[in-house]
């Protein structure tokens, strides 16, 4: 990484050197390494994934990435041959074809106003997860593994994902920042299918993933987690009962909330989708209609963003335009007040980014993304939630789940979920309760959150743009309580 | 276009397999150049022109059956060197990979003429052109009504060489073109999609049509109203097909996936027939002008064509040599380790669009795109849903009347899918589209489907 610094420096006087007039350039140097260790039903298994995790499981990457407006117009032009020749020809591609691209727009691209820095950052950690033997890592992975030793009342399909990797990168611009950022990434990820005969079947996948280090990873004790979930799924094949009809409470734990927050929230408050930007990808926003200020739910709704926080895996203090990284309030009070912004889009509403650019490698452009998204916390515990429902259920987990590309009709299928009655949580587990609801919908029927102490955090991966980037993002809240809903 | 030659890529290649042959009993190495390009546009204006230059080994390596991949684009000499160290001593502690067998025996001859099938120079050189062919598009989408347009239009060529230890050893080249656009009316829920894919410039490659497309669906879809959920019979596009039929032939009839029992197939066997009698599907890598062909699979295994439903019934799972039972041969789909799919190819029937909305007797949706699939479980019956994205419309009078109606939700399984299969259309159109679940190319007609759940939401 250090040895080619010279190398991305060049590049960017290339950008501004020969007559080139840009106005604004960047380069990012980028090195990523991944490592990805899975038993597959007990066996060892290094290499991809028969199912989408990461591109490319055990992966040694390093490139650069040039990005420049010139005339209005973007270009991006990227090489792994690191030399000068290739470095000066992707100056040469990305100036020309930005050039080129300006002439087709009517009104032309400009990035915001905003501070530079001459800084560096990384997440705190004390073991980094990359520095981990082969040998400890199938320790780890072995007592998951051991557990389909002990006798279970139905049989499990299981899959246990270990997903290591760090990113270092070097970014620079012609308005003078200089930022090197560090951030090793570990992800547990147990899959766990509980099928019994005659077709019965139950499937969770969760993702324990922290920007902390192994150390951290280490200290979660997950053992007892992935033992409570196999029994949950037999529990649920064995024993669920169908779902209540009419209206309903419905308490969703913080995996529930987590998912809700990034999906009916943190999308649609993305700016990049409300102005247009992904119309042929991830799609648009309903608040394309809206302005700043609507009401999307009630009162007591919060929806927080924020890349600054410990441990998170979605972790970063500069993004990969520069910006310093803040928390964002997206829903305050009900209230639609923030969209996820990147230098691009800021300019468009001619305010300043609120450090949303991101991007996976370096052969990836910038964009607007999430962090870490959550439901704030509220002033409920959660027997005061419970104790005057008469009918409703609590939904732990989910499983099939998806959003249109609004991001307005949204699916939930729960997975572990009780019925509640008359201020009771029962034992009776309830099978695939449909939770088929609209955004404003669904946060207009919010009326409670839990109290800090009960935020939980869950990793996960943001799917986004052409070509993907998967981002390392966490999704958490409390338990949130919903009035008068009706299962689908 | 890029001046990155073969001369780049031979002396990594010269460093990996020294380091290699000193620790692996087998292995492979795929050097890859690829030059590739992206314009993204949308408010009818391009918002990125993308280049990318990449060199990249993708290495298999095994010491006495204990495997691993990797893919390496950092190609300096001391990282490579460094790496395939570190790669070394993981072999000497990872266990036995009981899935692989070995890599194909030679010698295998291939069919030379495909190169020329799958390659257009007039690719390599469209360089500035690509742009006008975005504006052609999106003019012509605009002159149907649309009020915007958003697309992205992919094209590049990658070369592929590759050796391994059985001492064979071949290369290729294929150029792609990838060209996708949505229009929206006023009505911002009122959209349509359509694209057009091929190796080759003048082989099926109309941006101008995919605009055309776009254009009449979004503003057939203005004024849609909330759809009534319950049962329905549905015409897909052959863009639907590739989330909700063709996952069935790339996906679950891996034979690596069955193996695993990761796929809704798990406990089919050949012979058990899975979907009506109309459809037959192959998996075809060698078909002309299709974006996955090549001569030979990652093992150098000549690519074929493998008829994997036939009639309805099961006839084949794809694999490569490790996972081939005994009496049979590798199907030509290599990933090593995991088997691959090309390019997914399904029967045609008899029907144009009209004839298909006009013998369905039930009432019935014209459904012409579909996103976000998601599935309860990968294990049998894998239940899943999926949501109409473009234009949707309920079909009065036999297709005369197209009633745009939104908001609902596809319900339904693979296997009650394929089953219900009614009649196919006349007509195959290459499809590869963003984020899909079949993540190969399709060729797929349009298909009417009997009695699937549509939902929508209780708020």
């Amino acid at each position: 990484m250090e040895s080619y610094k010279d190398l991305a420096e060049f590049a960017l006087e290339l950008a501004q050197g020969n007559g080139k007039n840009c106005d604004y350039a960047e380069v990012r140097l980028e090195t990523n390494h991944i490592d990805t260790v899975a038993f597959i039903n007990g066996k060892m298994h290094i290499g991809n994934l028969p199912i989408e995790l990461t591109t490319d499981a055990f992966a040694r990457k390093t490139g650069i990435n040039v990005r420049l407006l010139v005339n209005g117009g973007m270009g991006m032009a990227t090489t792994n041959q690191l030399n000068k020749k290739a470095v000066q020809e992707a100056v040469e591609l990305a100036y020309h074809t930005a050039y080129r691209s300006s002439k087709q727009r009517k009104v032309p691209i400009r990035m915001s106003e905003e501070k530079t820095y001459i800084t560096s950052w990384q997440s705190k950690y004390k073991i980094n997860p990359m520095e981990i033997s082969l040998e400890e890592k199938i320790e780890y992975l072995q007592q998951f593994v051991d557990i389909f030793k002990e006798r279970h009342p139905v049989e499990y399909i299981h899959i246990f994902v270990l997903l290591t990797e760090q990113r270092d990168t070097y970014f620079i611009t012609n308005e003078g920042s200089r930022i090197s950022g560090h951030v090793p990434r570990v992800a547990f990820i147990p899959i766990l299918i509980a099928v019994r005969s005659g077709g019965q079947n139950e499937q969770s996948m969760s993702n324990y993933a922290t920007t902390g280090g192994w150390d951290k990873l280490i200290s979660w004790n997950l053992e007892n987690q992935v033992r409570k979930k196999i029994k949950i799924l037999a529990d649920i094949i064995l024993s669920a009962k169908k779902p209540p009809e009419g209206e309903i409470d419905i308490i969703l734990g913080p995996d529930v909330a987590g998912i809700i927050s990034h999906e009916n929230c943190g999308h649609p408050h993305e700016a990049d989708r409300i102005l247009g930007r992904e119309g042929a990808q991830a799609g648009e926003s309903y608040l394309r209609e809206h302005k700043l200020g609507f009401k999307i739910g009630n009162e007591c709704v919060n929806v927080f963003e924020d890349p600054t926080i410990p441990d998170s895996y979605g972790f970063y203090l500069y993004d990969d335009e520069g910006v310093k990284a803040r928390r964002r309030e997206l829903i305050k009070n009900g209230i639609f007040t923030e969209m996820l912004q990147n230098r691009e889009t800021a300019a468009q509403f001619n305010i300043q980014s609120n450090a949303a650019a991101r991007a996976i490698a370096y052969d990836r452009e910038p964009l607007v993304r999430m962090a870490n998204t959550f439901f704030a916390p509220g002033d409920y515990s959660f027997e005061e939630m419970v104790e005057d429902i008469k009918l409703g259920i609590l939904m732990s987990s989910f499983t099939e789940w998806n959003i249109d590309d609004k991001r307005l009709q949204s699916k939930y299928v729960g997975q572990e979920a009780y019925l509640i009655q008359n201020g009771q949580v029962t034992n009776t587990l309830v099978l695939k309760p449909a939770l088929e609801i609209s955004s404003p919908g669904l946060f207009g029927s919010i009326d409670a959150q839990g109290k800090e102490n009960t935020i939980e955090w869950q990793g996960a991966f943001c799917g986004k743009s052409e070509p993907g980037q998967g981002c390392p993002v966490w999704t958490g809240g409390p338990f949130i309580r919903l009035r008068n809903v009706r299962l689908g | 276009m890029s001046n990155i030659t073969i001369e780049n890529l031979t002396e990594a290649v010269k460093i990996a397999k020294k380091s290699i042959q000193k620790f692996c009993s087998d292995w492979s190495i795929k050097g890859i150049i690829k030059v590739e390009n992206q314009i993204r546009f949308s408010e009818s204006q391009i918002d990125i022109n993308k280049n990318w230059n990449e060199i990249k080994l993708e290495l298999f390596l095994s010491q006495k059956r204990r495997t691993m991949d990797i893919s390496m684009s950092d190609l300096n000499p001391k990282v490579i060197e460094s790496t395939l160290k570190s790669c070394e001593k993981l072999l000497n502690i990872a266990k036995l990979n009981t899935n692989y067998k070995r890599l194909a025996e030679g010698p295998f001859k291939y069919d030379t003429s495909l190169q020329n099938h799958i390659y257009d120079e007039k690719v390599v050189k469209l360089n500035e052109k690509a742009i006008d062919l975005v504006e052609d598009a999106t003019e012509s989408s605009l002159r149907q009504g649309a009020k915007r347009v958003a697309g992205s239009f992919f094209y590049g060529t990658t070369q592929f060489f590759l050796e391994n230890s059985m001492g064979l050893e071949g290369n290729y080249k294929r150029t792609n073109l990838n060209f996708r656009i949505r229009a929206f009316a006023e009505d911002m829920y009122a959209t349509g999609e359509a694209l057009s894919c091929s190796t080759h410039l003048d082989k099926d490659f109309d941006v101008v049509s995919a605009g055309e497309e776009a254009g009449k669906i979004c503003k057939q879809a203005i004024g849609g109203k909330k759809g009534d959920p319950g049962i329905y019979n549905i015409i897909i596009f052959p863009k639907v097909c590739t989330e909700l039929q063709a996952p069935t032939a790339s996906v679950a009839m891996n034979s690596y996936v069955q193996k695993m029992g990761l796929a809704w197939l798990v406990g089919k066997r050949k012979g058990d027939k899975i979907a009506n009698e109309k459809i037959s599907v192959w998996d075809d890598g060698i078909k002309k002008y299709a974006l996955n062909s090549s001569p030979f699979d990652d093992e150098l295994v000549p690519s074929k064509r493998t008829l994997l439903i036939d009639h309805g019934i099961i006839n084949q799972f794809f694999n490569n040599s490790s996972l081939a039972k005994k009496s049979e041969e590798s199907t030509g789909n290599a990933g090593i380790i995991m088997p691959k799919p090309t390019n997914t190819v399904f029967s045609i029937g008899d029907y144009t669009l009209e004839e298909l909305m006009e013998i369905s007797d039930k009432p019935t949706l014209l459904i012409t795109s579909t996103w976000y699939t998601r599935y309860q479980s990968y294990a049998p019956p894998a239940m899943l849903s999926s949501l109409p994205k473009d234009g949707m419309f309920l079909i009065e009078n036999k297709g005369k009347i197209l009633k745009p109606v939104r908001e609902l939700r596809i319900n339904s399984d693979h296997y009650h899918l394929l089953k219900h299969t009614l009649a196919l259309g006349n007509k195959l159109k290459q499809v590869s589209t963003w984020l899909s679940t079949s993540d190969n190319t399709v060729f797929a007609p349009y298909m009417l489907i009997e009695g699937i759940r549509m939902t929508t939401g209780t708020k």
